[in-house]
């Protein structure tokens, strides 16, 4: 090859050496077939371009191991905070469940050697009744929360007037013992007529305990001032929004706070203990979620927090498919006498409690332990109405009320079930039965309920 | 991929790696004629193939490399050779080419391996004197 050649082939291993010193290592020199000097430099710099190369990806892969390895840090970090919560969680939850216990099993004894006053008599019982529903309440929580982690919660949405949800939610939390505690903090409703003609479209029972968990942390965390509920409406991008706030003049939540305490079994204020368990907020923002809302909140410290809630909500139009369930007023004392009820029931302690309850209204009661017992007892006589629990063994009863009416009886059937199934209320209605009172029992809903399915002419 | 074998006329052995060719001359020296760009696939077969070759030679094993038609062998390929000629089977390494080329090729392979009895040599001649030395 001659000289000029030898100039063109140098000035080609120059280019390539430039490309490669902008970062482009997948080029290569082209070799002659000459084996020459300028052919061992062309291999040689190939070589090296990739080694180059090589390391370049090296660094590459490096780097994804340092991200990778972060991860992993995070996630241990992660796993390890979670245990930590968990055992943070024991410990509240232990002392979240004694101190109730504490005060039922307590005033149980006292009231057991039977030398108080009648007056003494019914504030110990008063207590063991609030130690209790607040028992009930955790496992309400607890419940609630495991069916949003697992994607359980059941939803049963309506139209609802936002007028009337508001005044109830007030209805509910005023009674709250907490507020009547404190004389120095009002609790104050805003509702407006223009919320008359607004609807959402929402399950009512999961959109009260929203609030109710709202106030509750409000007037938890407020000790003077006001707690104010209430609602504006907008429109945004052409969607109608309410947005409802619960306001507060309490302790206030530090900024870095704002997210954490929606975690489940956070608590802002770890120094002081103010009883709860944490989960509150995390349910409620399960519950938001679950009902295609937003939550988000607005505080400073020492002078107070707002927490808003936002829904979709459309104007007049469609009428509410029914007023919402106010608890309706205690029934006029009722003469059953006339009545046999059966209880299906395994548990000897709420059978018991059932018959106390109904004992003052006269009805005859016969009591079967499970589905089969109850089958049998109908067999021999038909009662007027049958209060069936649905969890019992042998026959439970989905299988017992599948089973009644498959033999044609259309006697009323009102099933017992716990909270853990109040989502299943319409599979229960669907497989037969009349009407449901939900344990714990409320004595004057069970009669409330009985009276209504026993079609009493009064 | 795999390594071929060959039965040539005087009984001997020739084994094929793609275009690279084995023998052993002298009882103990694998002489490898490298043909083309040397793969990391390549060189993983040649690892294979002396793991057999072993098991046939009596001692130590001697390399004799000709470079001659040989194309650049990547990185990854490299740290084979090291393998190899690093092994405590193997005695000496000699590579051997008449241009440049080959030269660059036995710089690089030579470059990755702390072995002392590896030398590059111009003729066949030369490699094989000094590896019976
Ligand atoms: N209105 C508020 N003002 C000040 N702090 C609040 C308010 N609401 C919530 N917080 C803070 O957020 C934390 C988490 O609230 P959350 O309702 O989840 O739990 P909790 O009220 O402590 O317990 P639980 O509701 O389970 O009984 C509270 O412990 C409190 O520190
Ligand atoms: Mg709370």
């Amino acid at each position: 090859m001659n000289k000029s050649t030898d100039k063109e082939r140098i000035q080609k291993l120059i280019e390539v050496v430039m490309k490669v010193a902008q970062g482009d290592y997948s080029v290569q020199n082209e070799l002659s077939e000459n084996n020459d000097d300028l052919d061992a430099l062309a291999m040689g710099l190939n070589m090296m371009i990739d080694d180059l190369r090589n390391n370049v990806d090296l660094e590459e892969q490096n780097k994804k191991f340092k991200a990778i390895n972060v991860e992993l840090k995070k996630a241990k970090e992660k796993a390890q905070e979670s245990d930590r919560l968990k055992s943070a969680f024991l410990t509240n939850m232990s002392h979240e469940i004694r101190t109730p216990m504490n005060a039922i099993l307590g005033f149980s004894a006292i009231l057991k050697r039977g030398d108080k006053s009648e007056e003494k008599n019914k504030k110990y019982l008063s207590h063991i009744e609030s130690a209790g529903k607040h028992l009930l309440e955790l496992i309400e929580d607890i419940i609630d929360l495991s069916k949003i982690e697992s994607r359980q919660l059941k939803i049963n949405k309506k139209h609802y007037c936002i007028s009337d949800l508001l005044d109830e939610v007030f209805e509910i939390t005023e009674q709250d013992d907490k507020l009547k505690l404190k004389p120095n903090l009002k609790l104050v409703l805003k509702n407006s007529p223009d919320f008359k003609n607004c609807f959402i479209y929402t399950d009512q029972l999961r959109f009260k305990q929203i609030f109710i968990n709202l106030i509750h942390n409000a007037i938890k965390f407020t000790e003077k001032g006001y707690v104010e509920v209430g609602a504006s409406l907008n429109n945004e991008n052409g969607k109608n929004t309410v947005t409802f706030y619960v306001k507060d003049t309490g302790i206030g939540i530090h900024k870095d706070l704002h997210e954490i305490i929606f975690e489940r079994f956070r608590q802002a204020n770890t120094e002081q203990y103010l009883e709860g368990t944490g989960l509150g907020l995390s349910i409620t923002r399960g519950l938001v979620n679950k009902l295609d809302g937003k939550i988000w909140l607005e505080s400073a410290v020492g002078k107070g927090t707002t927490f808003y809630v936002s829904f979709p909500y459309s104007i007049n139009q469609i009428k509410p498919d029914k007023k919402t369930d106010r608890n309706p007023k205690t029934e006029k004392f009722q003469n059953l006498s006339e009545f046999t009820i059966y209880i299906a029931e395994d548990e000897l302690v709420s059978l018991f409690l059932l018959e106390e309850i109904l004992k003052p209204y006269g009805a005859k009661i016969k009591h079967a332990q499970n589905g089969s017992e109850l089958l049998e007892l109908i067999e021999t006589e038909k009662p007027d109405l049958v209060l069936l629990d649905f969890h019992m063994p042998v026959m439970n009863g989905y299988e017992t009320i599948k089973e009644i009416r498959k033999r044609n009886y259309t006697f009323p059937v009102v099933a017992q079930t716990s909270y853990a199934m109040i989502d299943d209320q319409k599979a229960i209605l669907k497989a037969g039965c009349n009407g449901y009172i939900s344990k714990p029992l409320d004595p004057d809903k069970i009669i409330q309920e009985i009276v209504k399915h026993l079609n009493i002419n009064s | 991929m795999a390594i071929k074998i060959k039965i040539k006329q005087n009984g001997g052995k020739e084994f094929l790696i793609e275009e690279n060719k084995i023998w052993i001359i002298e009882n103990n020296i694998i002489y490898i004629e490298a043909n083309g760009e040397q793969t990391v696939e390549i060189a993983a077969l040649h690892l294979e193939l002396d793991k057999l070759l072993q098991k046939q030679i009596q001692g130590k094993l001697n390399y004799l490399i000709n470079l001659n038609r040989a194309g650049k062998s990547s990185p990854a390929a490299r740290k084979v050779w090291q393998k190899i000629s690093e092994s405590e089977t193997t005695l000496k390494v000699a590579l051997f080419g008449v241009h440049p080329v080959a030269r660059i090729l036995a710089t690089f392979v030579m470059g990755v391996t702390n072995k002392k009895d590896i030398r590059f040599f111009n003729t066949k001649n030369e490699a094989i004197l000094w590896l019976k030395s």
